[in-house]
């Protein structure tokens, strides 16, 4: 299955290519500010992505999160409800000069890539799953910076999430990139040690390199490093679904939007 | 290091830009967490992804400044500097999408360097899509139309006043030509620099916005007239500017300017 993520120009683009595309990926936060937005349901099927349940963190969601999250995907009959290996909200700073509430963001930021927090991601990951009847699935952070306590790469954290909880994978081509980029590996060879098995969706987006580091870019096309890294994953598995995270920009060209569609369903099969 | 405490500093840095900023410039106060690793360049541009990500609503209004902050690899730097202002606009509770934009063309006017030719054409994007802007904030209704303008005329006892429904701006290129060639795929960067002088017009009829470039005197008559002036005072205002003409050659230019509903004059005398 192929979809796109729901942003300024995807209703038009599938409307403007019929049959092209085969669901919306739907952030919950969005929903859960504009009701209106699932409305793209009436255009194709749903999966429900979301950016809420901190899994990677400390503090954990409120009771009201997660019971809005478990009734959206009632309402959207989504196959499962893709969330990041990420944290949103921490305690408050208590020492020093600056005193804050507990802290929530509304972007996710990669954690401190420890056994500690990968014991927090496993509870997590078992209390958040009681709460909703579709299955969860984890997507792999970009690495913009060095998280201070972090005794593992990357993507050790995430070959030891999933090799301690049962959890589907949502691996994110780009932010894997990204991470290869930032950190200084080879991302052919350490994207293979990942259990892909466990692979359910892939994502696939643009990306930027300003002032030294690699950015995930939402408004820009994949380019060939990503097509590249999907070719090497590819030979190995196939995902059930691959979106197209092109939902920054309303207008990207619909011409290579479509040709990118059409290579990787080439490679696909 | 704890986890809990790392994700604590790290969310109370992200959700207060100035916070970051106190650390960037003087670590002492980090000593009261015992974190000594912090990248806290890489965190500060981290910062500027999550501003810029904050602000894709703007990419509808500012489609060209957006495209040109990333081709020329600013975005990050820009948005990272913005990203305090942004922060406070939040916490005012105005934000708006009208406040964002106009708050954030207003810094980039300010952030923007005059002798770099990217920053330059970034700059005369962001003058020309936020005259578009703010004659989209003007309701029709409030216009007047062109048939009510013709039947003024100018004599030299004239005073002209501006119009709502027209805007105009001083560039150095046609915006028109860079959107062309952005959208085209071309290299803004060709794209011929020169002092030029636009008018962006709204219609009273149907609320199309004309864009149309003006000859210098034009451009000059329009930054001299306050709606106080006559004619012989509008004279003597750009002689002292060193563009010399009799009150009374400025009346053709100044009727014409009527005509297209462009200016008015004051009590229809």
């Amino acid at each position: 299955m192929f979809g796109v993520a729901y942003g300024p120009g995807s209703l038009a683009f599938v409307k403007r290519n019929p049959r092209i595309l085969d669901f919306i990926e739907l952030p919950f936060e969005l929903l859960r500010h504009d009701p209106s937005t699932a409305s793209a349901r009436e255009l194709l099927p749903v999966v429900l992505h979301c950016a809420s349940m901190s899994l990677a963190g400390f503090v954990p969601p409120s009771a009201e999160t997660l019971q809005a999250i478990s009734k959206q995907a009632e309402l959207l009959g989504t196959p499962w409800i893709g969330e990041h290996l990420a944290f949103i909200s921490a305690d408050p700073l208590e020492t020093g000069a600056a005193l804050h509430e507990p802290t929530t963001l509304t972007y996710t930021v990669c954690p401190q890539l420890s056994e500690e927090v990968v014991g927090v991601v496993c509870d997590n990951i078992k209390t958040c799953q009681t709460q909703v009847d579709v299955p969860l699935i984890v997507e792999n952070s970009p690495q913009y910076f060095r998280v201070p306590g972090s005794t593992m790469s990357i993507v050790d954290f995430v070959i030891e999430v999933h090799r301690r909880c049962e959890v589907g994978m949502l691996l994110d081509l780009t932010h894997f990139m990204i991470s290869s980029m930032n950190a200084g590996f080879d991302p052919h060879e350490e994207i293979l040690r990942l259990p892909l098995e466990n692979m359910v969706e892939m994502h696939i987006s643009g990306l930027d390199v300003q002032s030294e580091l690699a950015w995930d870019n939402h408004a820009t096309l994949a380019d060939e490093s990503i097509f590249s890294l999907a070719q090497t994953v590819l030979r190995n598995r196939s995902p059930h679904a691959i979106t197209f995270e092109y939902n920054w920009s309303p207008d990207l060209p619909d011409h290579m939007f479509v040709e990118q569609i059409a290579r990787l369903r080439t490679m696909l099969n | 290091m704890s986890g809990r405490q790392v994700h604590a500093v790290l969310a109370a840095a992200m959700a207060d830009p100035s916070l970051l900023n106190s650390w960037r410039h003087g670590r002492d106060a980090l000593s009261d967490f015992r974190i000594e690793e912090l990248e806290l360049e890489k965190m500060w541009r981290f910062c500027g992804l999550v501003t810029k990500v904050r602000h894709n609503d703007l990419r509808l209004e500012l489609p060209l400044t957006f495209r040109l902050l990333d081709d020329f690899q600013l975005s990050i730097e820009a948005f990272a500097e913005y990203s305090i202002r942004a922060a406070a606009l939040r916490r005012s509770g105005q934000n708006s999408k009208l406040a964002k934009c106009l708050t954030f063309t207003d810094f980039l006017e300010g952030w923007l360097d005059a002798s770099s030719p990217p920053h330059l054409f970034i700059r005369d994007m962001v003058r020309h899509e936020s005259a578009i802007m703010q004659l989209q904030t003007i309701s029709s209704d409030s216009l007047v139309t062109q048939e009510q303008m013709n039947s003024q005329s100018v004599t030299l006892c004239s005073t002209p006043i501006h119009v709502m429904g027209f805007v105009f701006r001083e560039l150095g290129c046609n915006p028109l030509a860079v959107g062309r060639t952005i959208y085209s795929g071309g290299d803004s960067l060709s794209v011929a620099r020169s002092q030029q002088f636009w008018g962006y017009c709204k219609q009273a009829t149907n609320a199309s916005i004309d864009i149309v470039e003006l000859d210098e005197l034009t451009f000059k008559l329009l930054c001299v007239i306050d709606g106080s002036l006559t004619l012989p005072e509008i004279a003597a205002a750009l002689s002292q500017s060193g563009t010399v003409y009799a009150a009374e050659d400025l009346c053709y230019p100044v009727q014409e300017l009527v005509g297209l509903g462009l200016l008015a004059t004051k009590n229809g005398v």
